[in-house]
């Protein structure tokens, strides 16, 4: 079928815009989160090695390696243009604590048991099929250190607004991704990720699991509300490629077809510079602790 | 003091973080953890090179001694803290880079091609111009046409990005430039030019500074011999702007070339760049810019002929551009 193949992204990883919309992404979340990991802080002393899963072009872990010269940092990824950006970031910034690697999250990860002390993993579920999770969090589990954290960001969805034109456009992409097999969501709406969080790293045999909710202001005026228009404005036109292969392999999904796409993408750029948008982007940060 | 008896930086150091607000006060400015200083006072870590520069900062009473001894565990740290670009050969853009911005031009769809490749394009050169995140600002100012579409009488940033103390999107920065700028100097000039000092007395053209700024150099945008704007890079800090970093200023300048359409070119003998009110005179104007968008868009609906928002955006700001000179003509008149 057209959409199965080795990489299961929904938007094109080699793609330099995507790379581009992916590192403001990271530094949106990051600042928007309250830090780099706001429910870690003042209890980051056991940890020297972190690896950042799906790291794409390596925002999250060069801000790491930044912020905590003393760690060590890996970042992996599936995209080959992903890693080599990330590493020639590294390399005018002169960052002698951060690596990146070539490696697909969705098969067994290529480091000895007991590698790390933290594994990061943030807005990987565009990537993930739901099959797929549990072993990934099994292989994480063993690249932890005894005692080691597993935290996990995810999002059900890119945001809700009262915009007819943005919810619809996020319908279709969780029309497309929900035949493809990345919704938990029976209703096929959302990612319905962020409700099994806990449940996965329980059943993982994580202890001490817990989590905190974000959510972040995208609304007209709001403080993330230009970098998240940018950002949307970049990513929904990124996703069409991805929207029409669907169109193509799921006839049936009723995903309509390039004009009506760029109609309603349209509508949604006029809308979200209206005065009275309001938009919010949650996400759930869950994470837990490998036993001694 | 203890500076005497000190055999290396990591021991000096030991001594000054014995006290314990002291301690706290250094890993404050470094934003790093008060245990890292310990991990690198006892050997067990290392800091990175912007971490002993900020170190220096920290403690200026211990300047000399201090930098004497980093030396003896880092001999090339003179260097470092003289450097420039110049480290590890990046004065020169990586070749990988200019691939992939050409690999990224190549499959971005017309709509699309602008915004996208000067973000790219932007913050490989924020990281690259600022390694050490001492604060730079960088911006793209473009020509834009009349209404009439016969000249340019100014130029717009609308993409920006910014390490600390600026921010990531410089969205509050967004504004109409002209004659009056560095950028429209430059765009003029059709050459790059650098200010080691902004407040400096002896500078050549007048400059409107940002609240942060102490130099800035800037470089033209041109194909063919026609310009589509400039490349802007402000620093915190003074005579930020070696000659190694306005030649890489200069090379963004020439790569940001690639996301801009051909139409977007002017010819020189076209450009009369029109001094434009300060910022604060614009913020009024340009606080109604998504409503106008809208309203153009709606009207433009009514006579059944559709605009996209990237050519009502561009409308509203001609138009912003034609009130602005209109107000100024008028305080000139009223002086």
């Amino acid at each position: 079928m057209a959409l199965q193949n080795e990489n299961t992204y929904l938007n094109d990883p080699e793609s330099g815009a995507e790379m581009a919309r992916l590192l403001d992404q990271d530094r949106t979340l990051t600042t928007c989160m309250g830090g780099l990991w706001p429910e870690l802080d003042g209890s980051l002393d056991g940890i020297h090695d972190v690896l950042d899963v799906a790291c794409g072009p390596g925002g999250w872990a060069q801000e790491v390696a930044i912020a905590y010269p003393q760690m060590q940092v890996t970042g992996i990824d599936i995209s080959r243009a992903m890693v080599e950006y990330a590493r020639m970031q590294t390399r005018i910034q002169h960052l002698e604590n951060a690596s990146f690697l070539v490696m697909d999250a969705t098969r067994p990860l290529d480091f000895p048991d007991n590698s790390f002390d933290l594994v990061n993993a943030r807005t990987i579920a565009g990537f993930m099929l739901t099959r797929l999770w549990p072993a990934l969090i099994q292989e994480c589990i063993r690249v932890l250190r005894p005692g080691g954290v597993l935290r996990l960001t995810e999002t059900d969805s890119w945001g809700k607004t009262n915009k007819l034109s943005f919810e619809t456009l996020m319908d279709l992409a969780f029309m497309a991704a929900n035949y493809t097999g990345h919704c938990f969501d029976p209703s096929g709406h959302s990612f319905g990720i962020t409700p099994m969080l806990e449940r996965l790293l329980k059943t993982a045999g994580l202890k001490d699991i817990r989590s905190r909710a974000h959510a972040i202001n995208f609304s007209a005026g709001a403080i993330a509300g230009k970098a998240m228009y940018e950002n949307f404005r970049v990513f929904f036109k990124l996703l069409q490629p991805f929207q029409l292969k669907a169109r193509e392999a799921f006839p049936a999904a009723g995903i309509p077809d390039q004009e009506e796409l760029d109609r309603l993408y349209e509508k949604m750029l006029v809308d979200m510079l209206d005065e009275d948008f309001v938009g919010i982007f949650y996400l759930l940060t869950a994470w837990g602790v490998k036993n001694l | 003091m203890h500076d005497e008896v000190a055999g290396s930086w990591r021991e000096l150091l030991a001594g000054i973080i014995s006290s314990s607000s002291e301690r706290q006060r250094i890993a404050g400015e470094l934003r790093v953890n008060p245990v890292t200083l310990t991990r690198w006072v006892n050997g067990e870590s290392s800091p990175r090179p912007q971490n002993l520069r900020q170190l220096l900062a920290a403690l200026p009473q211990y300047r000399e001694v201090l930098f004497s001894l980093i030396k003896r565990e880092f001999p090339h740290f003179e260097a470092v803290l003289a450097e420039n670009v110049g480290e590890n050969g990046s004065a020169t853009i990586p070749g990988e880079f200019y691939m992939r911005v050409l690999r990224t031009r190549a499959s971005l769809p017309k709509s699309l091609l602008y915004m996208p490749l000067c973000d790219l394009i932007l913050q490989q050169a924020l990281k690259h111009l600022d390694p050490y995140r001492s604060g730079i600002g960088i911006s793209v100012a473009r020509c834009l046409p009349s209404l009439a579409g016969d000249s340019v009488r100014n130029l717009l940033t609308d993409m920006g990005r910014g390490s600390p103390p600026w921010l990531q999107n410089m969205e509050p920065e967004i504004m109409l430039l002209g004659a009056e700028s560095l950028a429209g100097y430059v765009v003029i000039t059709g050459r790059p030019f650098g200010i080691p000092d902004l407040y400096a007395s002896d500078n050549r053209i007048p400059v409107s500074l940002g609240a942060w700024e102490r130099s800035a150099a800037a470089a033209p945008i041109i194909f063919r011999g026609r310009i589509a704007g400039s490349l802007v890079v402000s620093s915190t800090q003074l005579d930020y702007f070696s000659p190694d970093r306005q030649e890489l200023v200069s090379s963004y300048a020439d790569l940001i070339a690639l996301a801009f359409e051909p139409e977007q070119f002017f010819d020189p003998r076209h450009i009369h760049l029109r001094a434009l009110p300060a910022q604060q005179v614009q913020q009024p104007y340009i606080a109604g810019f998504r409503s106008r968008v809208i309203e153009t868009m709606r009207q433009a609906e009514e006579r059944h002929q559709p605009l996209t928002v990237i050519h009502a955006e561009q409308l509203v700001w001609q138009t912003i551009v034609d009130e602005l000179l209109l107000h100024q003509q008028v305080t000139v008149a009223g002086q």
